[in-house]
């Protein structure tokens, strides 16, 4: 290896290696394992974004230093353009997109095909609370297609089929470590969005439509969920509390609760 | 249009601001569109005031619910309709016709119009500040929007929007007709300077656009008071479908108030790297690109809505092609300063400084189009946080340079270099210190539009608020400026810029009501930089001789 290469080389890896130390500031510490594939992505873009904005300014600091006029009445150089360069700088960003475009897609893909056995919660939103309901699916079929799923949740005749947990909670609620969970989001009267920021994704509660979203959580831990889109006075105070525990603790608390209808 | 056309009354009898009233003369037009749009601009900062000093600490308790969420829609209907699409209007109304040759713009008392009703549409905006402020945010999502009836501060927004709207029509159409058929004789397609290539492709984007608003709060309308349903579940309505409406008006509205700040700084940097721009056409034709693209990526604002995912990707991809077109007039905006010989001037200075802050709100701008990382980022302070990079870096940057670049072209004066850097410094610093933290905090998982948020946030958000106060003091001295400026009186050379341009080399500064004393013949390229006029070269040969 060249020593110039080295020069230059070993900065720039220490700087894309020194990235995750940084981790806590910049994103939300993943909790599950969905959500580190979002902070890795974040982190990569951010390092091309750091790149990129370099570039920018270097270009900028050294135009300033040796292009500046000295006199009064100069003028620069009769240059028009470059068709080389310009094609060199719409191709080199266009094929950065394509590949982040497809990182994207793959991450979408993966929300699409949720597992067929998953611990369904229902979150509904309302001004200013939510209503957390658990479902359990045993039958595989009823995880398996997307339409599917969104029938079954926004169909109460169907859901019936389902082998339900009924549980309410406005403040408070918890869910198991190493489980996958669907979360079913809707809402009562005006737009909520759900969000735990741990788990990196969020999904809008639109009243008479039930999206979907699901993750693994990896962590245990105490979380907030918060409301993420205005629904009101109090929005800003639209939290609950998430305790992400242990399966079988899981299983004791759900059982401590009431059993609803 | 004859030799002896005036669009003013001197001999009237009546007294002399009513000639500012009734004018249908396109400078003066524009000049009260940029009055106004500099007042709205301090009402709209007083709102970010109130915001910043509620969030400044997570126990903060200066204004209540209501009142924040008020203050929330309101800073941000009054920063994109009452000052940046006013002041474009008015930068494009006083320099575009000098810049093309022409006396006024085609249609003056639609020109006029437009203004009568921006104003009306600004002072019901205003009344709502007495009345109740609208509660649903700048977007006013339904069904937030169409629950509560009683609500008199829904409907005003409403009314003032759909003024402002019209307005804007008027006023797009107005360039377009007048860059088609009112160029000076030469100035043909691709002699035009790239502001006036942005004030018709902004033009445009009115046109289609407002329309979109018109339509979708008219529903809005009808649903609150006429027993209509469109948007509201509880009968039937799909309030996914406003978001569709909205963001098909409301991401072109983004380039409305991005484009003409393209516009700005490809005047800007030829003239002070004084050497043309680089890649004329390629700069005209992304601005086309950009615009028409523009239309066809409003649900990547969509992308948590519920709306079905499968159809997010296409957006995702079209969102991420308009950054490449972006890209390369960023990367042609540099190449343009290479090999230039570059003045520091003030203009210059805050176009380098919208080259810095607008590469920011592009980067913010990419990593949101990945539908993954929006689904964590989308309603956070990150978007908050990347929005004003683009509209405070990007267009109110690109305004700031204009204001320096075209003050002595509308008054005969020079604003002050040694004030005017200090206004930079400051403006640029506390612009910084607000909206870069915005990001993590978005990231690290604070949503937007909270009146309160958890401890951890605390000192983020208490230097978000002291970047904050540091911006809003920095345009004082803008304001000082001017007034030190104005009362001095001093009047500066015809071409202090060594400008190129038409407004500059064949109009006086002022220039007369009919702009021209002779509609000039236009012989060459824009920028024409670098390439030594006969007459210059035997005059330079005689001084050195």
């Amino acid at each position: 290896m060249k020593p110039s290469t080295l020069k230059w080389g070993l900065p720039i890896l220490f700087a894309f290696g020194a990235l995750p130390a940084f981790a806590d500031a910049f994103i939300a510490q993943p909790a599950s394992d969905y959500g580190l594939k979002i902070a890795g992505l974040s982190y990569v873009m951010m390092a091309l974004c750091i790149l990129f904005f370099i570039l920018v300014v270097g270009v900028i600091a050294y135009s300033l230093w040796k292009f500046r006029a000295k006199g009064p009445n100069e003028e620069g150089v009769a240059i028009h353009g470059h068709t080389g360069l310009e094609i060199v700088w719409t191709v080199v960003p266009a094929l950065i997109m394509i590949g982040l475009g497809v990182i994207s897609t793959v991450l979408v893909i993966d929300q699409l095909n949720p597992p067929k056995k998953t611990l369904l919660v229902k979150v509904t939103g309302y001004q200013f609370g939510w209503d957390f309901e658990y479902y359990e699916s045993d039958a595989a079929a009823t995880g398996a297609e997307f339409e599917t799923i969104r029938n079954i949740c926004g169909n109460p005749a169907v859901m019936v089929k389902i082998k339900s947990l009924h549980v309410k909670s406005t403040d408070q609620f918890t869910i198991p470590k190493d489980t996958d969970i669907r979360f079913l989001t809707t809402a009562k009267d005006v737009i909520h969005s759900f969000w735990i920021p741990e788990f990196l994704i969020k999904r809008d509660m639109v009243p008479g439509l039930v999206a979907d979203f699901w993750v693994h959580p990896i962590r245990a831990g105490e979380f907030t969920a918060k409301c993420a889109a205005l629904c009101g006075a109090s929005h800003g105070l639209m939290t609950a509390k998430v305790s992400v525990v242990e399966p079988e603790q899981f299983k004791t608390w759900l059982a401590s609760q009431p059993v609803a209808n | 249009m004859s030799e002896t056309h005036t669009t003013d009354h001197p001999h009237s009898s009546y007294p002399a601001w009513t000639n500012w009233l009734f004018t249908t003369d396109a400078k003066k037009i524009g000049f009260v569109y940029m009055i106004m749009a500099f007042v709205y601009f301090f009402v709209g900062g007083a709102c970010a005031g109130a915001i910043r000093i509620q969030l400044a600490t997570p126990t903060m308790n200066f204004v209540d619910g209501v009142t924040y969420n008020g203050l929330v829609s309101m800073h941000g209907t009054v920063m994109i309709f009452l000052w940046v699409m006013p002041f474009i209007a008015g930068i494009i109304n006083f320099v575009m016709p000098l810049q093309i040759g022409a006396r006024d713009m085609a249609f003056p008392r639609l020109n006029a119009m437009g203004l009568w009703l921006f104003n009306a549409g600004a002072l019901v905006l205003m009344a709502t500040f007495f009345l109740g402020m609208p509660q649903a945010g700048w977007t006013s999502y339904a069904p937030l929007s169409i629950l509560d009836k009683k609500e008199i501060g829904m409907d005003l927004w409403i009314l003032g929007i759909q003024l402002l709207g019209i307005s804007s029509i008027m006023s797009g159409l107005n360039f377009i007709v007048t860059i088609i058929k009112l160029r000076a004789p030469g100035m043909t397609i691709f002699r035009m300077p790239l502001f006036v290539w942005s004030s018709l492709v902004v033009g445009w984007l009115m046109i289609l656009a407002m329309p979109a608003i018109a339509v979708t709060l008219t529903e809005v309308l009808l649903e609150r008071h006429f027993g209509f349903t469109f948007f509201g579940p509880a009968h039937g309505g799909d309030p996914i479908l406003y978001q569709h409406l909205f963001w098909f008006f409301g991401h072109p509205e983004v380039y409305i108030l991005i484009m003409p700040a393209f516009g700005i700084i490809s005047e800007v940097i030829p003239v002070f790297s004084r050497k043309p721009i680089f890649g004329y056409k390629l700069m005209a034709w992304s601005m086309i690109l950009i615009a028409f693209l523009s239309f066809l990526l409003w649900a990547h604002h969509m992308f948590a809505s519920g709306m079905d995912p499968r159809l997010t990707l296409p957006f995702m991809i079209l969102t991420m092609i308009i950054g490449v077109p972006t890209g390369v007039k960023m990367f042609n905006w540099l190449a343009t300063m290479w090999k230039g010989k570059i003045y520091l001037q003030t203009p210059m200075i805050f176009a380098l400084g919208f080259l810095i802050t607008f590469a920011i709100g592009g980067f913010g701008g990419i990593i949101l189009a990945s539908i993954p990382i929006d689904l964590h980022i989308t309603n956070t302070y990150f978007v908050v946080g990347h929005m004003h990079y683009v509209l405070f870096g990007g267009s109110v940057m690109a305004i700031f340079a204009a204001v320096y670049f075209w003050f002595p072209k509308m008054t005969g004066y020079r604003l002050d270099e040694k004030l005017g850097i200090w206004h930079f410094v400051f403006t640029f610093l506390g612009s910084n210190i607000t909206f870069l933290p915005m990001h993590w905090l978005g990231m690290l998982g604070m949503p937007r539009r909270v009146l309160t948020y958890s401890a951890i946030y605390a000192s983020d958000n208490l230097m978000a608020t002291i970047g904050g106060f540091i911006m809003g003091l920095a345009q004082l001295i803008l304001v000082w400026n001017w007034w030190i400026t104005l009362k001095k009186k001093e009047k500066c050379v015809e071409n202090p810029w060594n400008s190129k341009g038409l407004e500059w080399t064949h109009a006086s500064s002022p220039p007369r009501p009919d702009n021209f004393e002779e509609i000039p013949t236009v012989t060459t390229d824009p920028y024409d930089y670098g390439v030594p006029a006969p007459a210059k070269a035997a005059k330079e040969a005689k001084a050195h001789g």
